[in-house]
Protein backbone atom coordinates (compact mmCIF):
# COMPACT_ATOMS: atom_id res chain seq x y z
CA UNK A 1 0.00 0.00 0.00
CA UNK A 2 1.28 3.38 -0.79
CA UNK A 3 -0.04 6.46 0.90
CA UNK A 4 2.47 8.45 -1.12
CA UNK A 5 0.93 7.32 -4.38
CA UNK A 6 -2.51 8.33 -3.21
CA UNK A 7 -1.38 11.74 -2.16
CA UNK A 8 -0.18 12.11 -5.74
CA UNK A 9 -3.63 11.21 -7.06
CA UNK A 10 -3.00 7.59 -8.00
CA UNK A 11 -5.57 5.38 -6.32
CA UNK A 12 -4.69 1.76 -5.78
CA UNK A 13 -6.78 -1.02 -7.29
CA UNK A 14 -9.40 -2.59 -5.09
CA UNK A 15 -7.96 -4.76 -2.31
CA UNK A 16 -9.80 -7.99 -1.59
CA UNK A 17 -9.15 -7.87 2.16
CA UNK A 18 -10.29 -4.31 2.60
CA UNK A 19 -13.63 -3.05 3.83
CA UNK A 20 -15.98 -1.97 1.05
CA UNK A 21 -17.80 1.32 1.22
CA UNK A 22 -21.09 1.68 -0.62
CA UNK A 23 -22.97 4.96 -0.67
CA UNK A 24 -26.66 4.72 -1.38
CA UNK A 25 -29.54 7.09 -1.33
CA UNK A 26 -32.60 5.97 0.61
CA UNK A 27 -35.75 7.14 -1.11
CA UNK A 28 -37.75 6.10 1.90
CA UNK A 29 -35.68 8.06 4.42
CA UNK A 30 -34.63 10.80 2.00
CA UNK A 31 -31.08 10.54 3.15
CA UNK A 32 -27.69 9.09 2.29
CA UNK A 33 -26.76 5.69 3.61
CA UNK A 34 -23.10 5.01 4.31
CA UNK A 35 -22.81 1.22 4.21
CA UNK A 36 -19.67 -0.77 4.90
CA UNK A 37 -19.23 -4.41 4.02
CA UNK A 38 -16.50 -6.90 4.67
CA UNK A 39 -16.02 -10.13 2.74
CA UNK A 40 -19.45 -9.63 1.28
CA UNK A 41 -21.18 -10.58 4.48
CA UNK A 42 -20.54 -8.22 7.32
CA UNK A 43 -22.22 -4.91 7.04
CA UNK A 44 -23.19 -1.92 9.03
CA UNK A 45 -24.59 1.35 7.91
CA UNK A 46 -25.27 4.83 9.10
CA UNK A 47 -27.34 7.67 7.82
CA UNK A 48 -25.02 10.13 9.47
CA UNK A 49 -21.47 9.41 8.41
CA UNK A 50 -18.94 6.92 7.17
CA UNK A 51 -17.01 7.11 10.40
CA UNK A 52 -20.11 6.07 12.32
CA UNK A 53 -20.66 3.13 9.98
CA UNK A 54 -17.02 2.11 10.42
CA UNK A 55 -17.27 2.43 14.21
CA UNK A 56 -20.50 0.45 14.18
CA UNK A 57 -18.90 -2.34 12.19
CA UNK A 58 -15.99 -2.44 14.62
CA UNK A 59 -18.28 -2.55 17.65
CA UNK A 60 -20.45 -5.23 16.08
CA UNK A 61 -17.41 -7.47 15.83
CA UNK A 62 -15.78 -6.34 19.05
CA UNK A 63 -15.70 -9.79 20.56
CA UNK A 64 -15.73 -12.28 17.74
CA UNK A 65 -12.98 -14.14 15.96
CA UNK A 66 -14.19 -13.44 12.46
CA UNK A 67 -11.69 -12.60 9.73
CA UNK A 68 -12.65 -8.99 10.28
CA UNK A 69 -10.18 -7.25 12.50
CA UNK A 70 -10.46 -3.81 13.91
CA UNK A 71 -7.18 -2.86 12.36
CA UNK A 72 -8.45 -3.69 8.85
CA UNK A 73 -8.62 -0.04 7.94
CA UNK A 74 -5.06 0.65 8.97
CA UNK A 75 -3.80 -2.45 7.23
CA UNK A 76 -5.87 -2.60 4.07
CA UNK A 77 -7.61 0.74 3.72
CA UNK A 78 -11.11 1.06 2.29
CA UNK A 79 -12.43 0.04 -1.12
CA UNK A 80 -14.71 2.55 -2.78
CA UNK A 81 -16.03 2.72 -6.30
CA UNK A 82 -13.56 0.17 -7.61
CA UNK A 83 -10.44 1.57 -5.97
CA UNK A 84 -8.65 1.23 -2.68
CA UNK A 85 -7.91 4.23 -0.49
CA UNK A 86 -5.64 4.32 2.52
CA UNK A 87 -5.67 7.96 3.49
CA UNK A 88 -8.53 10.10 4.69
CA UNK A 89 -7.76 12.83 2.20
CA UNK A 90 -7.73 10.49 -0.79
CA UNK A 91 -10.93 8.76 0.28
CA UNK A 92 -12.63 12.07 1.07
CA UNK A 93 -11.71 13.46 -2.34
CA UNK A 94 -13.06 10.35 -4.07
CA UNK A 95 -16.33 10.55 -2.15
CA UNK A 96 -16.76 14.21 -3.00
CA UNK A 97 -16.17 13.55 -6.69
CA UNK A 98 -18.61 10.65 -6.59
CA UNK A 99 -21.34 12.70 -4.93
CA UNK A 100 -20.66 15.75 -7.08
CA UNK A 101 -21.26 13.60 -10.15
CA UNK A 102 -24.67 12.93 -8.64
CA UNK A 103 -25.55 16.59 -8.30
CA UNK A 104 -24.46 17.15 -4.71
CA UNK A 105 -22.97 20.57 -4.09
CA UNK A 106 -20.45 21.17 -1.36
CA UNK A 107 -19.53 24.13 0.74
CA UNK A 108 -16.18 25.83 0.58
CA UNK A 109 -15.35 24.40 3.98
CA UNK A 110 -15.89 20.82 2.83
CA UNK A 111 -14.03 21.37 -0.41
CA UNK A 112 -11.19 22.98 1.53
CA UNK A 113 -10.82 19.98 3.83
CA UNK A 114 -12.23 17.09 1.89
CA UNK A 115 -11.75 14.49 4.61
CA UNK A 116 -14.56 16.25 6.49
CA UNK A 117 -16.99 14.42 4.23
CA UNK A 118 -16.15 11.24 6.14
CA UNK A 119 -17.96 12.86 9.08
CA UNK A 120 -21.08 13.21 6.92
CA UNK A 121 -22.67 16.08 5.06
CA UNK A 122 -22.28 19.47 6.67
CA UNK A 123 -25.11 21.97 7.06
CA UNK A 124 -23.93 23.99 4.08
CA UNK A 125 -23.59 21.01 1.75
CA UNK A 126 -26.52 20.66 -0.61
CA UNK A 127 -28.20 17.45 -1.64
CA UNK A 128 -29.70 17.36 -5.15
CA UNK A 129 -33.16 18.81 -5.26
CA UNK A 130 -34.40 16.94 -8.31
CA UNK A 131 -37.51 14.79 -7.81
CA UNK A 132 -37.93 11.93 -7.78
CA UNK A 133 -34.58 11.03 -6.35
CA UNK A 134 -32.97 7.88 -7.57
CA UNK A 135 -30.69 5.45 -5.92
CA UNK A 136 -27.10 6.41 -6.44
CA UNK A 137 -25.93 2.85 -6.76
CA UNK A 138 -27.16 0.32 -9.27
CA UNK A 139 -26.68 -2.30 -6.57
CA UNK A 140 -30.07 -3.12 -5.03
CA UNK A 141 -30.53 -2.07 -1.44
CA UNK A 142 -31.31 -5.65 -0.45
CA UNK A 143 -27.65 -6.57 -0.83
CA UNK A 144 -26.87 -4.43 2.18
CA UNK A 145 -27.72 -6.70 5.05
CA UNK A 146 -29.62 -5.25 7.98
CA UNK A 147 -26.99 -4.18 10.44
CA UNK A 148 -26.72 -5.44 13.96
CA UNK A 149 -26.12 -1.92 15.07
CA UNK A 150 -28.05 0.69 13.22
CA UNK A 151 -27.19 4.33 13.51
CA UNK B 1 -20.11 -7.65 39.72
CA UNK B 2 -22.17 -4.54 39.24
CA UNK B 3 -25.81 -3.93 39.92
CA UNK B 4 -28.21 -2.03 37.71
CA UNK B 5 -30.06 1.07 38.78
CA UNK B 6 -33.29 -0.76 39.58
CA UNK B 7 -31.51 -3.46 41.55
CA UNK B 8 -29.40 -0.90 43.35
CA UNK B 9 -32.50 0.88 44.62
CA UNK B 10 -33.99 -2.34 45.91
CA UNK B 11 -30.76 -3.32 47.65
CA UNK B 12 -30.40 0.09 49.23
CA UNK B 13 -33.97 0.04 50.57
CA UNK B 14 -34.45 -1.19 54.16
CA UNK B 15 -34.11 -4.97 54.24
CA UNK B 16 -36.19 -7.42 56.30
CA UNK B 17 -38.50 -4.66 57.46
CA UNK B 18 -42.11 -5.73 57.25
CA UNK B 19 -44.65 -3.38 55.73
CA UNK B 20 -48.39 -3.54 55.17
CA UNK B 21 -49.59 -4.34 58.67
CA UNK B 22 -52.91 -2.56 58.19
CA UNK B 23 -56.10 -4.49 57.55
CA UNK B 24 -56.32 -5.75 54.00
CA UNK B 25 -52.76 -4.87 53.03
CA UNK B 26 -50.28 -7.39 51.75
CA UNK B 27 -47.49 -7.91 54.26
CA UNK B 28 -44.14 -7.68 52.53
CA UNK B 29 -40.44 -7.27 53.21
CA UNK B 30 -37.29 -7.21 51.13
CA UNK B 31 -34.76 -9.98 51.57
CA UNK B 32 -31.53 -9.50 49.60
CA UNK B 33 -33.36 -6.96 47.48
CA UNK B 34 -36.13 -9.38 46.54
CA UNK B 35 -39.65 -9.15 47.83
CA UNK B 36 -41.15 -11.73 50.19
CA UNK B 37 -44.76 -11.62 51.23
CA UNK B 38 -47.06 -13.36 53.70
CA UNK B 39 -50.49 -14.60 52.67
CA UNK B 40 -53.12 -15.70 55.19
CA UNK B 41 -55.49 -18.53 54.39
CA UNK B 42 -57.90 -20.95 56.07
CA UNK B 43 -59.06 -24.18 54.48
CA UNK B 44 -62.36 -24.49 56.27
CA UNK B 45 -64.63 -22.95 58.81
CA UNK B 46 -63.23 -25.05 61.64
CA UNK B 47 -59.60 -24.73 60.72
CA UNK B 48 -57.40 -22.04 62.10
CA UNK B 49 -55.97 -19.40 59.79
CA UNK B 50 -52.48 -20.19 58.54
CA UNK B 51 -49.77 -18.01 57.05
CA UNK B 52 -47.62 -18.84 54.08
CA UNK B 53 -44.44 -17.13 52.90
CA UNK B 54 -43.78 -16.55 49.20
CA UNK B 55 -40.29 -15.69 47.94
CA UNK B 56 -38.98 -15.90 44.38
CA UNK B 57 -41.96 -18.04 43.36
CA UNK B 58 -41.36 -20.52 46.21
CA UNK B 59 -43.93 -21.01 48.97
CA UNK B 60 -43.30 -22.13 52.53
CA UNK B 61 -45.24 -24.64 54.56
CA UNK B 62 -48.31 -23.11 56.25
CA UNK B 63 -47.30 -21.49 59.51
CA UNK B 64 -49.58 -21.08 62.51
CA UNK B 65 -49.27 -17.35 63.01
CA UNK B 66 -48.05 -14.19 61.38
CA UNK B 67 -45.35 -13.90 64.00
CA UNK B 68 -44.18 -17.43 63.27
CA UNK B 69 -44.07 -16.61 59.57
CA UNK B 70 -41.93 -13.55 60.22
CA UNK B 71 -39.60 -15.58 62.42
CA UNK B 72 -39.25 -18.23 59.74
CA UNK B 73 -38.71 -15.75 56.93
CA UNK B 74 -34.88 -15.36 57.06
CA UNK B 75 -34.32 -19.11 57.09
CA UNK B 76 -36.86 -19.54 54.31
CA UNK B 77 -35.10 -16.92 52.16
CA UNK B 78 -31.76 -18.67 52.70
CA UNK B 79 -33.32 -22.02 51.85
CA UNK B 80 -34.78 -20.67 48.61
CA UNK B 81 -31.56 -19.00 47.54
CA UNK B 82 -29.56 -22.09 48.47
CA UNK B 83 -31.90 -24.29 46.47
CA UNK B 84 -31.64 -22.00 43.45
CA UNK B 85 -27.88 -22.07 43.75
CA UNK B 86 -27.90 -25.87 43.78
CA UNK B 87 -29.83 -25.88 40.52
CA UNK B 88 -26.98 -24.20 38.68
CA UNK B 89 -24.49 -26.60 37.18
CA UNK B 90 -21.03 -25.89 35.89
CA UNK B 91 -20.70 -25.20 32.19
CA UNK B 92 -19.75 -28.29 30.23
CA UNK B 93 -16.11 -28.05 29.12
CA UNK B 94 -17.03 -28.92 25.55
CA UNK B 95 -19.48 -26.06 25.26
CA UNK B 96 -18.20 -23.12 23.28
CA UNK B 97 -17.58 -19.99 25.23
CA UNK B 98 -20.49 -17.66 24.59
CA UNK B 99 -18.28 -14.62 24.83
CA UNK B 100 -14.64 -15.05 23.88
CA UNK B 101 -13.45 -12.43 26.29
CA UNK B 102 -9.92 -11.76 27.35
CA UNK B 103 -10.75 -13.00 30.85
CA UNK B 104 -12.21 -16.50 30.49
CA UNK B 105 -13.04 -16.85 34.18
CA UNK B 106 -15.11 -13.73 34.25
CA UNK B 107 -18.79 -14.28 34.92
CA UNK B 108 -19.60 -10.67 35.42
CA UNK B 109 -20.66 -8.01 32.97
CA UNK B 110 -17.20 -6.53 33.09
CA UNK B 111 -13.66 -7.72 33.02
CA UNK B 112 -11.76 -6.72 36.11
CA UNK B 113 -9.76 -3.58 35.77
CA UNK B 114 -6.54 -5.38 36.63
CA UNK B 115 -7.18 -7.73 33.69
CA UNK B 116 -7.60 -4.83 31.30
CA UNK B 117 -4.93 -4.51 28.61
CA UNK B 118 -2.95 -1.36 29.21
CA UNK B 119 -3.50 -0.12 25.68
CA UNK B 120 -7.28 -0.48 25.77
CA UNK B 121 -9.09 2.63 24.61
CA UNK B 122 -10.64 4.67 27.43
CA UNK B 123 -14.13 6.10 27.04
CA UNK B 124 -15.57 9.02 28.97
CA UNK B 125 -18.90 10.82 28.69
CA UNK B 126 -19.32 14.53 29.11
CA UNK B 127 -22.69 16.20 29.20
CA UNK B 128 -23.10 19.90 28.62
CA UNK B 129 -26.51 20.84 30.06
CA UNK B 130 -26.39 24.29 28.46
CA UNK B 131 -26.00 22.90 24.96
CA UNK B 132 -27.88 19.70 25.80
CA UNK B 133 -25.04 17.83 24.19
CA UNK B 134 -23.59 14.51 25.20
CA UNK B 135 -20.02 13.99 24.04
CA UNK B 136 -18.48 10.55 23.67
CA UNK B 137 -14.73 10.92 24.14
CA UNK B 138 -12.15 8.22 23.44
CA UNK B 139 -8.53 8.35 24.57
CA UNK B 140 -5.82 6.06 23.27
CA UNK B 141 -2.24 5.72 24.35
CA UNK B 142 -2.23 8.99 26.25
CA UNK B 143 -1.45 10.95 23.11
CA UNK B 144 -4.38 10.62 20.76
CA UNK B 145 -8.11 10.51 20.91
CA UNK B 146 -11.37 11.25 19.18
CA UNK B 147 -14.76 12.47 20.17
CA UNK B 148 -18.24 12.73 18.80
CA UNK B 149 -21.40 14.41 19.96
CA UNK B 150 -23.44 11.86 18.01
CA UNK B 151 -22.48 8.40 19.15
CA UNK B 152 -19.81 6.10 20.42
CA UNK B 153 -19.73 4.49 16.99
CA UNK B 154 -18.89 7.79 15.37
CA UNK B 155 -16.19 8.45 17.95
CA UNK B 156 -14.68 5.03 17.33
CA UNK B 157 -14.79 5.51 13.58
CA UNK B 158 -13.07 8.87 13.97
CA UNK B 159 -10.38 7.25 16.12
CA UNK B 160 -9.79 4.59 13.50
CA UNK B 161 -9.59 7.15 10.71
CA UNK B 162 -7.12 9.14 12.80
CA UNK B 163 -4.86 6.09 12.83
CA UNK B 164 -5.59 5.07 9.25
CA UNK B 165 -2.05 5.37 7.98
CA UNK B 166 -0.35 4.08 11.12
CA UNK B 167 1.38 0.82 11.74
CA UNK B 168 -1.53 -1.58 12.47
CA UNK B 169 0.22 -2.88 15.57
CA UNK B 170 0.21 0.63 17.02
CA UNK B 171 -3.38 1.48 16.19
CA UNK B 172 -6.37 1.13 18.54
CA UNK B 173 -8.16 -2.20 18.41
CA UNK B 174 -11.45 -3.11 19.96
CA UNK B 175 -10.20 -6.62 20.62
CA UNK B 176 -8.55 -5.05 23.65
CA UNK B 177 -11.94 -3.86 24.88
CA UNK B 178 -12.86 -0.45 26.19
CA UNK B 179 -12.32 1.02 29.61
CA UNK B 180 -15.19 3.01 31.02
CA UNK B 181 -15.39 4.46 34.52
CA UNK B 182 -12.82 2.13 35.96
CA UNK B 183 -14.14 -1.09 34.46
CA UNK B 184 -13.17 -3.00 31.37
CA UNK B 185 -15.73 -4.10 28.79
CA UNK B 186 -15.06 -6.54 26.01
CA UNK B 187 -18.51 -7.06 24.53
CA UNK B 188 -20.82 -4.48 22.98
CA UNK B 189 -23.70 -5.72 25.12
CA UNK B 190 -21.96 -5.22 28.47
CA UNK B 191 -20.58 -1.89 27.36
CA UNK B 192 -24.00 -0.75 26.20
CA UNK B 193 -25.60 -1.75 29.50
CA UNK B 194 -22.91 0.17 31.38
CA UNK B 195 -23.55 3.23 29.23
CA UNK B 196 -27.29 2.96 29.76
CA UNK B 197 -26.82 2.63 33.52
CA UNK B 198 -24.38 5.55 33.57
CA UNK B 199 -26.83 7.76 31.69
CA UNK B 200 -29.71 6.78 33.98
CA UNK B 201 -27.56 7.56 36.99
CA UNK B 202 -26.97 11.01 35.55
CA UNK B 203 -30.67 11.67 35.24
CA UNK B 204 -31.33 10.69 31.65
CA UNK B 205 -34.64 8.98 30.98
CA UNK B 206 -34.11 6.55 28.15
CA UNK B 207 -36.69 5.81 25.52
CA UNK B 208 -38.48 2.51 25.07
CA UNK B 209 -36.06 1.57 22.32
CA UNK B 210 -33.07 1.93 24.59
CA UNK B 211 -34.80 0.35 27.55
CA UNK B 212 -35.54 -2.75 25.52
CA UNK B 213 -32.34 -2.88 23.53
CA UNK B 214 -29.49 -1.06 25.29
CA UNK B 215 -27.06 -1.93 22.49
CA UNK B 216 -28.76 0.80 20.50
CA UNK B 217 -27.17 3.25 22.94
CA UNK B 218 -23.93 2.69 21.01
CA UNK B 219 -25.63 4.65 18.23
CA UNK B 220 -26.23 7.59 20.53
CA UNK B 221 -29.30 9.20 22.00
CA UNK B 222 -32.66 9.06 20.26
CA UNK B 223 -35.20 11.88 20.01
CA UNK B 224 -37.31 10.16 22.65
CA UNK B 225 -34.47 10.04 25.17
CA UNK B 226 -34.77 12.76 27.76
CA UNK B 227 -31.77 14.64 29.03
CA UNK B 228 -31.55 15.43 32.74
CA UNK B 229 -33.33 18.50 33.98
CA UNK B 230 -30.87 19.19 36.76
CA UNK B 231 -28.98 22.46 36.68
CA UNK B 232 -25.69 20.87 35.83
CA UNK B 233 -24.22 17.47 35.49
CA UNK B 234 -20.57 17.14 36.26
CA UNK B 235 -18.43 15.39 33.69
CA UNK B 236 -18.02 11.71 34.29
CA UNK B 237 -14.87 10.50 35.94
CA UNK B 238 -11.96 9.67 33.73
CA UNK B 239 -11.74 5.99 33.07
CA UNK B 240 -8.45 5.73 34.86
CA UNK B 241 -9.89 6.89 38.15
CA UNK B 242 -10.54 4.24 40.77
CA UNK B 243 -14.04 2.90 41.32
CA UNK B 244 -14.17 4.53 44.74
CA UNK B 245 -13.71 7.95 43.18
CA UNK B 246 -16.97 7.76 41.28
CA UNK B 247 -19.51 10.43 41.96
CA UNK B 248 -22.61 9.28 43.78
CA UNK B 249 -25.49 8.51 41.50
CA UNK B 250 -27.92 11.31 40.85
CA UNK B 251 -30.94 10.60 43.03
CA UNK B 252 -33.96 9.47 41.11
CA UNK B 253 -36.38 12.31 40.80
CA UNK B 254 -39.62 11.14 42.34
CA UNK B 255 -42.54 13.51 42.72
CA UNK B 256 -43.87 13.90 46.23
CA UNK B 257 -47.50 13.48 47.11
CA UNK B 258 -49.77 16.44 46.75
CA UNK B 259 -47.51 18.33 44.39
CA UNK B 260 -49.44 21.14 42.79
CA UNK B 261 -48.63 22.02 39.22
CA UNK B 262 -46.27 20.07 37.04
CA UNK B 263 -45.00 16.98 38.74
CA UNK B 264 -41.28 16.82 39.11
CA UNK B 265 -39.67 14.51 36.62
CA UNK B 266 -42.72 14.34 34.40
CA UNK B 267 -43.05 15.76 30.94
CA UNK B 268 -44.84 19.14 30.92
CA UNK B 269 -46.05 18.54 27.38
CA UNK B 270 -47.77 15.36 28.47
CA UNK B 271 -49.29 17.13 31.45
CA UNK B 272 -50.54 20.03 29.35
CA UNK B 273 -52.13 17.56 26.98
CA UNK B 274 -53.54 15.06 29.44
CA UNK B 275 -53.54 16.55 32.90
CA UNK B 276 -51.35 17.23 35.87
CA UNK B 277 -50.83 13.61 36.86
CA UNK B 278 -50.35 12.14 33.39
CA UNK B 279 -47.21 10.09 32.87
CA UNK B 280 -45.50 9.37 29.57
CA UNK B 281 -43.31 6.36 30.14
CA UNK B 282 -41.77 3.53 28.14
CA UNK B 283 -43.65 0.32 28.76
CA UNK B 284 -44.56 -3.08 27.46
CA UNK B 285 -47.92 -4.85 27.72
CA UNK B 286 -49.34 -8.26 27.09
CA UNK B 287 -53.02 -8.10 26.23
CA UNK B 288 -55.59 -10.91 26.26
CA UNK B 289 -59.14 -10.57 25.10
CA UNK B 290 -61.76 -11.79 27.54
CA UNK B 291 -64.32 -12.16 24.79
CA UNK B 292 -66.95 -10.01 26.43
CA UNK B 293 -65.80 -6.67 25.27
CA UNK B 294 -63.01 -6.41 27.80
CA UNK B 295 -59.32 -7.20 27.77
CA UNK B 296 -56.87 -8.10 30.49
CA UNK B 297 -53.34 -6.80 30.37
CA UNK B 298 -50.13 -7.05 32.31
CA UNK B 299 -47.05 -5.02 31.74
CA UNK B 300 -44.12 -3.17 33.18
CA UNK B 301 -42.11 -0.02 32.87
CA UNK B 302 -38.75 1.07 34.15
CA UNK B 303 -40.14 4.44 35.07
CA UNK B 304 -40.84 5.14 38.71
CA UNK B 305 -43.20 7.90 37.61
CA UNK B 306 -45.94 5.29 37.56
CA UNK B 307 -45.84 5.07 41.35
CA UNK B 308 -47.04 8.69 41.45
CA UNK B 309 -44.71 9.31 44.36
CA UNK B 310 -46.24 6.56 46.48
CA UNK B 311 -44.09 4.62 48.91
CA UNK B 312 -46.27 1.62 49.72
CA UNK B 313 -45.97 -1.76 48.07
CA UNK B 314 -48.68 -1.32 45.49
CA UNK B 315 -50.51 1.51 43.77
CA UNK B 316 -53.83 1.13 41.97
CA UNK B 317 -54.76 3.50 39.17
CA UNK B 318 -58.21 4.08 37.79
CA UNK B 319 -58.14 6.31 34.77
CA UNK B 320 -57.26 6.20 31.12
CA UNK B 321 -54.50 4.58 29.16
CA UNK B 322 -53.23 5.96 25.87
CA UNK B 323 -51.17 3.27 24.20
CA UNK B 324 -48.59 4.35 21.61
CA UNK B 325 -47.01 1.18 20.25
CA UNK B 326 -43.59 1.09 18.71
CA UNK B 327 -44.60 -2.33 17.45
CA UNK B 328 -47.32 -4.89 18.16
CA UNK B 329 -47.02 -8.60 17.46
CA UNK B 330 -49.46 -11.38 18.24
CA UNK B 331 -49.23 -15.13 18.69
CA UNK B 332 -51.29 -18.15 19.78
CA UNK B 333 -48.16 -19.96 20.83
CA UNK B 334 -48.56 -19.19 24.50
CA UNK B 335 -52.24 -20.01 24.90
CA UNK B 336 -52.79 -21.67 28.26
CA UNK B 337 -49.88 -19.97 29.98
CA UNK B 338 -52.14 -17.31 31.42
CA UNK B 339 -51.46 -13.67 30.93
CA UNK B 340 -49.84 -13.34 34.35
CA UNK B 341 -47.42 -16.09 33.33
CA UNK B 342 -46.47 -14.08 30.29
CA UNK B 343 -45.42 -11.24 32.55
CA UNK B 344 -42.37 -13.29 33.50
CA UNK B 345 -41.83 -14.76 30.06
CA UNK B 346 -38.89 -14.02 27.82
CA UNK B 347 -40.31 -11.45 25.45
CA UNK B 348 -37.95 -12.60 22.76
CA UNK B 349 -39.74 -15.97 22.69
CA UNK B 350 -42.98 -14.18 22.04
CA UNK B 351 -41.58 -11.84 19.42
CA UNK B 352 -39.96 -14.76 17.63
CA UNK B 353 -42.94 -17.13 17.89
CA UNK B 354 -43.40 -19.22 14.76
CA UNK B 355 -46.94 -17.98 14.19
CA UNK B 356 -46.01 -14.40 14.97
CA UNK B 357 -47.97 -11.78 13.12
CA UNK B 358 -46.82 -8.18 13.09
CA UNK B 359 -49.91 -6.05 13.61
CA UNK B 360 -48.08 -2.77 13.37
CA UNK B 361 -44.45 -1.69 13.18
CA UNK B 362 -44.46 2.07 12.65
CA UNK B 363 -40.78 2.51 13.48
CA UNK B 364 -39.62 -0.49 11.50
CA UNK B 365 -38.17 -2.05 14.66
CA UNK B 366 -39.13 -5.61 13.87
CA UNK B 367 -38.49 -5.25 10.16
CA UNK B 368 -35.14 -3.52 10.06
CA UNK B 369 -33.29 -3.52 13.34
CA UNK B 370 -32.28 -7.13 13.52
CA UNK B 371 -34.40 -7.82 16.57
CA UNK B 372 -34.53 -11.46 15.63
CA UNK B 373 -30.82 -11.68 16.23
CA UNK B 374 -29.84 -9.20 18.82
CA UNK B 375 -32.79 -8.17 20.96
CA UNK B 376 -32.18 -8.01 24.65
CA UNK B 377 -34.87 -7.15 27.11
CA UNK B 378 -34.70 -5.70 30.52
Amino acid sequence: MSAENQSEGQPEPKHEDAIDLVIEYSDQRQSLLWAVEYAGSLSCWSERSLQEAIGGCALAHMEDDSPYKNDSITEYGINFNGHNYNTRDALGAAVIIYLSDRSYRFSGQTLGEQSLILCGLQDEDQAPAAEPRKQLQAQPAATVQPAFYVA
Amino acid sequence: MTVGVGGERLLEAPQQVWRGEAEGELITALFAGKQMWVAASSRGRDEAETFQLTYLDFKSEPLPSLQAAKQAAPAFARAVLGHLQSLITEAAPTQPEPKPMSNPTNTDDTDRTNECPEDAVALSLDYDPAKQTLVYRLAFGGTSGAESSHSLKAAWGALMFAHMTDDPSQSPALQDGIRFEGDHYSTPETLAHALADALCERGFVLSLDHTHDPTLILSGLLPDDRAPRVQSVAPTQQATQPESAKQPATPIDRPSKGVFGFEAGADPYTQVMFGQHAQHVPAWLYVQSQGNGTVLFVGASRSTGLTWGGTKTHQFMLGELIARPHFVVESDGFAGHGISGLARADHLDFVEAEDRVVLCDPLGLVATKGYNHNMTWS
